[in-house]
């Protein structure tokens, strides 16, 4: 591959300082380096906003559970069919598109890497062999944890060092990057068709409580300094009145020693649907201030938006037991996916709609998130794809937070909840064009652990993003344009070649899997592995022997190593 | 050579417990396999196709492989059509050859549990895992399904024998219910018997939903059972502590189709309300549900979905192909993993007989002796590896066990020599 | 002639599962799919006794196969294994679903008077050279 020589655009690479500054960036062997000499591609970027590649660190876009939703929506599919092109296949869009899609729709908005949220295990061959499809981005995929048999079983028993052992197994075992836990012992009540009802409700078979689960799972995680925290989707989502479960669970990994070099551990996920004030949905106000407020207190977390979109979209988590409520108070059609000894799934089809006050007000709760926390290195920009809207919409979130006009041009014509029920018309925060590069690249990466990513230094992945705005004559009246800048690039560069061009995909390499080999000792690792053996002959219908992903899902890798746990 | 916990590439159950003996090359010995696996793995070389055909006569494999691209790249209206009986990699390359020509690429889920996808588009599912219903179920309901003959080691392995975490005392801890027009050995050895009225499932699994909440129904019987036996069995349900309703073709090919899944699934997502109840349909083939889940999450759709305009389109009904083939809609067909002339109605095999047809298959079969070019490929899951989908959706990797007779090649590879054919012959 | 009205039911059987892996031209496949199942009492009532051959109709075809005597089948209702022999009786209209009506539909069983069971070498050449109705 040629060098290639970004050239004399304003460069805002947070990380290393870098706020605007008119720069070139000099790329050679897939790596930023110091310079390149005259044989070098030259992109043009004069006038243009150079950043990192955008690092989406939550989003649905592989597995049973995204599949299941491509399945039950061919309506959605219809509305965004995309032909095939001289080098890219054909597929769907919207808010379940199909994986050839979504890898060249994030690259043409300038991002280089995703992460897959929710894995369960014994399905982690599924997720793999999407994200194998899914062309250009560079991929992760989080393991499901938190309803998991073994962890369940270990928090009961008090088996701290089994756990840890677990733990680093089953993220070698499925090739996942980090710890995700949906709903901490709901899903595993929901296996008998209940729920949990906060931090201190009962896991009915266990006799241990949510609070146990995430101070075990965030203890164990900083203990094998895994690189990034874990990464949790609250109890009680979507219950007016769950601000407080937040703040509570946020609460509950104050108490955890975080692993060396930094302050965080926890990272909670798209906090919108656990931002909600007020007893019901008819009265239902932005619980945004109060978790904000507790944000701006406590440097140990760090959360993501789950911006609300007014479109037709659909939600699909691990929640079982969420999902089970919206089909109820929706009647859409509903698909439910429990796996055994693991984890759930539910999806069901849903429309925020903008004269609907409760939707208005989760609208405004998202912004308002962004907004009044304070740091952006600690809050990111999401929509939780599909869940709060297709990450196409992302270039509208982006002109929200930048621009207040945006802002009120769209309250203009929502609901009058969003006037009363949240303090956004109050607000007069703009983002600048750094805070965005932290909250949707620079942050996302180093709170991801990924250190190659989110920056331009010399030795970062020569991922690029150049959109066609001038950040030093913009102005946020122009928000429009803002739009459709980060809505197509102007180039995109993944691993220094050039696959963007004007919005065009223009070469689709395979990008990386990366994932996490965290060790403890061999002693201990014995241990666990006598147990799970007896325990997977008992309970589980696949082999041990047929479980662990082989190398054979993974053509294209990158392995962190995480030495934490070994001493 | 003896191979521990091999996948099973037969049925949805995908058992991955087999043991296999390989001696020089061969397979001696099959252990914990159904008769019908027995049969795949100890028959596994015989009666192979064993060179490649053109026109009846043999050909070299490139040969094959030219007449193929060429009579695939001059039709209009190609369709590929199969999959179900290989593995994911195979799938995938059969959907990019259909991009590619523009034609359609349809499984033979669209003959088999089509109708469970459209009622899915319709209305949902609520399932699990079949490990839930093994550790949890104490009510187990096989509705038009008759697993004593074609899922054989489903009710040892999954559904009533075995011993469950919260069903400790395995067979005993559970009460079978077979609903079938006739008693089947399925029937027989369940704790109940219902015979219902052939085509009036729909009835009665919207009466039993009716009984579920509580209204009254003004009927004595409903689809030939009483209705006083209709609502034991709704109260039944509404008690068990986890139930869950297998469902075949019994379901699928009535009259009704995909609204008696469609029924069943209302049923379920009702029960729901009350208690823990869940859905799985018994999918036939051992990667049908790969063919589903390859094909959706390439191109956003399941199966019958069409090419010509560049995009993906799906139609069940005019991508399907019994309908394209009875409606003489197809100029040529690549078929993969599957033998429609002996599957399809007459009408539509007769249609498939008009046109040149490449076949990819293992033996000989009504579909390779109407086939302008018969290729033979290795048996995935004893002479290739890949990736199989349960009828739960839980993907397991198929091994290779013992090479393929000489000359013969896994389908993923022929389909990519035809793949690079057709990208050839557009330039 | 004698003939009588059934609901006629096409699926699986072990059997055709284990013939078929053997291949669709051994023996045991092509037994296990050329015999139609009836209820003793409705086969009596045909005169059939063992090794006779049945004629099965339908609006769209009709086929000569064995027959076996199945006790779980109430009266008026027949079983006919999937292939190639069942579905000359089927329908290819699926009611825009795909999938054609493979169980339940109205068929018609006689005694055959002579005849034999076509060999599948016979039904494929049937389909190569013929038309479409």
């Amino acid at each position: 591959m040629k060098d290639a020589l970004i050239k004399g655009g304003f460069v805002f690479d947070p990380l290393n300082g870098v706020d605007g500054e008119k720069m070139d960036i000099s790329l050679s062997n897939g790596r930023v380096v110091e310079k390149v000499g005259r044989g070098a591609e030259v992109v043009d970027a004069t006038g243009m906003t150079v950043m990192p590649g955008g690092v989406d660190l939550h989003s649905h876009i592989a597995g049973s559970k995204i599949n299941i939703g491509r399945l039950m929506r061919p309506e959605d599919h219809r509305k965004d069919q995309v032909p095939k092109g001289p080098i890219t296949r054909g597929g769907v869009g919207y808010s379940c598109p199909s994986t050839f899609v979504t890898g060249y729709r994030y690259a043409q908005m300038g991002y280089t890497s995703v992460m897959e949220a929710a894995m369960p295990p014994l399905s982690a061959r599924h997720v793999h062999e999407e994200l194998n499809d899914t062309p250009i981005i560079d991929k992760a995929a989080f393991t499901l944890f938190g309803n998991n048999y073994f962890t369940l079983k270990y928090v009961r028993d008090g088996d701290h060092d089994r756990l840890k052992a677990f733990v680093a197994w089953l993220l070698r075992a499925s090739r996942g990057y980090a710890v995700k836990i949906v709903n901490p012992g709901g899903v595993e009540n929901w296996k008998w068709g209940r729920n949990v009802n906060g931090l201190d409700g009962n896991v009915d078979d266990y006799g241990i409580t949510p609070r146990q689960i995430i101070t075990s799972l965030a203890r164990v995680n900083e203990e094998l300094g895994l690189p990034h925290t874990i990464h949790l989707h609250c109890n009680n989502l979507g219950m007016p009145g769950n601000y407080k479960t937040t703040i509570d669970t946020m609460e509950v990994a104050k108490a955890v020693k975080p692993a060396d070099g930094r302050k965080t551990t926890i990272h909670v996920v798209h906090v919108q649907f656990n931002a909600l004030a007020g007893s019901n949905w008819g009265n239902v106000k932005s619980g945004a201030p109060m978790i904000a407020e507790y944000v701006n207190a406590n440097p140990h977390v760090t959360l993501d938006l789950g911006q609300a979109i007014f479109t037709d979209t659909t939600t699909m988590t691990g929640d079982g037991p969420w999902q089970f409520n919206l089909w109820n108070m929706t009647g859409n059609k509903w698909v439910n996916s429990d796996v055994e000894m693991e984890a759930g799934a539910g999806v069901v089809p849903y429309t925020f709609k903008a004269n609907n006050p409760a939707n208005s007000v989760q609208w405004g709760i998202g912004v308002e998130l962004a907004l009044q926390v304070k740091d952006p290195w600690r809050v990111y920009m999401t929509t939780d794809h599909p869940n709060g809207g297709p990450f196409t919409f992302y270039p509208q979130v982006m002109a929200w937070l930048m621009s207040r006009k945006a802002r009120t041009d769209a309250m203009n014509d929502m609901n009058k909840a969003i006037m009363k029920r949240t303090d956004l018309a109050n607000n007069y925060r703009e983002y600048t064009f750094s805070d965005l590069a932290v909250t949707t690249r620079a942050g996302t990466a180093r709170a991801l652990g990924l250190k190659d990513k989110g920056h331009l230094g010399v030795g970062a992945d020569a991922d690029v993003a150049v959109y066609r705005v001038n950040p030093e004559t913009w102005r946020p009246s122009q928000y429009k344009e803002l739009e459709k800048a980060f809505g197509r690039a102007a180039y995109t560069v993944k691993g220094g070649q050039v696959v963007v061009k004007d919005g065009e995909v223009v070469a689709a390499p395979m990008g990386a899997t990366h994932w996490v080999d965290a060790r403890v000792p061999e002693g201990l690792e014995k241990e666990l592995m006598k147990d799970v053996e007896e325990e997977f002959k008992k309970y589980y219908t696949v082999s041990l022997r047929n479980y662990p992903v082989e190398d054979a899902y993974l053509p294209v890798q990158l392995v962190h190593r995480a030495t934490g746990g070994e001493a | 050579m003896r191979y521990e916990d091999v996948v099973c590439p037969f049925c949805g159950c995908l058992c991955d417990d087999l043991e296999v003996s390989v001696e020089d090359g061969h397979i001696t010995e099959v252990k914990n396999a159904c008769g019908i696996s027995r049969s795949k793995f100890m028959n596994h070389g015989a009666n192979r196709l064993e060179h490649p055909m053109v026109d009846g006569k043999k050909a070299s494999l490139d040969s094959a492989v030219k007449e193929a691209v060429d009579l695939l790249s001059k039709a209009e209206r190609p369709l590929v059509y199969g999959l179900s009986s290989t593995e994911c990699g195979a799938i995938g390359k059969a959907v990019e050859i259909a991009e590619t020509m523009g034609g359609i690429i349809d499984n033979t889920s669209s003959v088999c549990h089509g109708p469970t996808i459209l009622a899915l588009q319709q209305v949902g599912e609520s399932k699990a895992s079949l490990g839930e219903i093994r550790n949890r179920a104490d009510l187990v309901i096989f509705w038009g399904s008759n697993p004593t003959e074609a899922h054989l080691r489903h009710i040892t392995r999954y559904s009533g024998m075995p011993k469950g975490m919260y069903v400790p005392e395995g067979r005993k801890g559970r009460k079978i219910i077979v609903v079938d027009v006739r008693e089947t050995g399925s029937g027989k050895l369940a704790d109940r018997f219902i015979k219902v009225r052939p085509g009036s499932d729909f009835e009665l699994l919207q009466a039993l939903r009716a009984c579920v909440r509580g209204r009254e129904l003004p009927a004595e019987e409903v689809a030939g059972v009483p209705m006083a036996e209709v609502k034991e069995l709704a109260d039944q349900m509404k008690e068990a502590r986890f139930g869950i309703v297998f469902f075949g073709l019994g379901l699928t090919q009535s009259e009704g189709r995909h609204m008696n899944i469609d029924a069943a699934v209302g049923l379920v997502a009702e029960l729901n309300r009350h208690t823990k109840f869940v859905l799985t349909p018994m999918r036939g083939h051992y990667n049908v549900a790969g063919a589903n889940t390859v094909t959706t999450w390439q191109t956003g759709y399941p199966y019958a979905v069409d090419f010509s305009r560049g995009y993906p389109r799906y139609n069940p009904g005019e991508f399907t192909s019994v309908d394209l083939l009875s409606r003489g809609e197809v100029d040529a067909t690549l078929v993969v993993a599957s033998d429609p002339a002996s599957n399809f109605p007459v009408d539509a095999a007769t249609n498939l007989a008009k046109m040149p047809v490449v076949t990819l298959e293992q033996k000989t079969t009504p579909t390779t002796m109407m086939s302008k070019v018969a290729i033979p490929v290795a048996t995935a899951g004893v002479e290739a590896e890949g990736t199989a989908y349960r009828m739960d959706g839980v993907p397991l990797r198929l091994k290779k066990l013992v090479e393929p007779p000489k000359g013969v090649h896994p389908d993923e590879e022929v389909l990519d020599m035809i793949l690079k054919g057709l990208k050839e012959a557009k330039r | 002639m004698n003939s009588i009205e059934v609901t006629l039911i096409s699926g699986r059987t072990a059997r055709q599962g284990m013939g078929l892996e053997e291949g669709k031209f051994s023996e045991r496949y092509t037994q296990s799919v050329t015999a139609v199942s009836l209820n003793p009492e409705d086969a009596s009532s045909l005169g059939l006794v063992k090794g006779r051959l049945v004629k099965v109709s339908t609006e769209h075809g009709c086929v000569t196969v064995n027959w076996g005597g199945d006790g779980g089948l109430g009266r008026g209702m027949a079983f006919f294994p999937y292939g190639p022999w069942a579905n000359q009786l089927y329908s290819s209209s699926t009611d825009g679903t795909g999938m054609p009506q493979f169980k339940g539909i109205r068929a018609t069983v006689s005694a055959a008077d002579g005849g034999k069971v076509p060999t599948i070498q016979e039904i494929v050449d049937s389909m190569r050279g013929g038309k479409t109705r």
